[in-house]
């Protein structure tokens, strides 16, 4: 009883405001509400939302990022690129590899996907998943750590939920 | 005989601010070397971890290897599990500070202030949140967030089934 009332509170403590919406519904933790989320990641970091609805774990929690306005507003392999760099630091020098990036056509139009690989056996995480683009002309990236590697079906949802996004 | 111990004073102080300078590692074996400047925790392991139990469980460990020093965290946040895995260039400790300072691949530096460097019990606070090495708070802490066993029950139960790396 008392962890269930706990468990509502914390509910209602951590839904923050996102600085987007989904169709989804979801809750957004902001990294100022959880301090120990923002401690290991770069300074776009700004917290992560959570997808009620979603069964697969590992699909369940997406980091968000928020950049500083860029002088582009359209996408490319380039912008791209500087954004996972801020996102990642040093892509030629970090362990974590890059191993694609690509745009596709989004609804808020021409957005990057990128996966990112852990070569390092056993991680917990062995790919992330980091789609980025422009939300009411504004530059976000939203990760997927996942547990295992990267599927048709998980890619379809990680495209699905940034779809929803507005 | 005054000047004589100005000097030594002087002399004294100097290896004391050389000893109290923050000390850096990148790998297990510079840890082996330079051992007795860190923490008792790392002093006997090269992998560490740490819970937190109250209200939101936290599971967090630091790793150093032969050739990479890894974090790893995950916690709970109401219904949501989130996990972190990073990479650190460098761990350094500063004895009088008593500040763990890992310096992410990132750019970004973690510092962990060490209330309590001796193993069994021993306790750091990163970012206001109290985690303890104490087995039965990591092990409740772990079994919370799943996905966090001990490694060394993980390679003990690989020798089992014959499937260890």
């Amino acid at each position: 009883m008392i962890q269930a009332l706990t468990s509502i509170l914390l509910s209602l403590t951590f839904a923050g405001t996102a600085p987007i919406q989904s169709k989804e519904e979801i809750k957004f933790i902001s990294k100022n509400e959880e301090t120990i989320l923002g401690a290991f990641k770069t300074d776009p970091y700004i917290g992560t939302i959570g997808r009620i609805d979603e069964k697969r774990e590992d699909l369940t929690a997406v980091d968000l990022y928020a950049f500083k306005d860029t002088k582009k507003l359209t996408m490319d392999k380039g912008l791209c690129k500087d954004l996972l760099k801020q996102i990642y630091g040093p892509l030629d020098k970090i362990t974590l590899k890059v191993k694609t990036v690509s745009i596709f056509t989004s609804p808020t139009g021409k957005t990057c996907e990128a996966q990112i690989d852990d070569p390092v056996k056993n991680s917990q995480i062995p790919e992330r998943r980091t789609i980025v683009g422009f939300i009411k002309a504004k530059p976000y990236a939203i990760e997927f750590n996942l547990a295992k590697k990267s599927d048709a079906d998980t890619i379809e949802n990680t495209r699905k939920f940034w779809n929803s996004l507005r | 005989m005054a000047l004589r111990f100005l000097c030594f004073a002087i002399t004294f102080s100097f290896i004391s601010m050389a000893f109290a300078e923050k000390v850096c590692v990148k790998n297990a074996k510079e840890l082996e070397a330079k051992k007795e400047s860190f923490p008792k925790f790392l002093q006997e392991k090269k992998e560490v971890s740490f819970g937190h139990t109250e209200i939101r469980p936290i599971a967090m460990r630091f790793q150093v290897t032969e050739d990479k020093i890894i974090a790893q965290y995950a916690l709970k946040v109401a219904f949501v599990r989130i996990p972190y895995v990073g990479y650190a260039t460098d761990i350094c400790y500063d004895k009088d500070t008593q500040e763990l300072v890992l310096a992410m691949d990132n750019k970004k530096q973690v510092t962990a202030k060490v209330i309590n460097d001796d193993p069994p019990n021993a306790t750091v606070i990163v970012r206001e949140h109290t985690l303890t090495r104490s087995s039965e708070v990591y092990n409740k802490a772990a079994k919370i967030l799943g996905g966090f066993e001990d490694s060394l029950q993980k390679t003990l139960a690989d020798k089992a089934t014959g499937g260890a790396q």
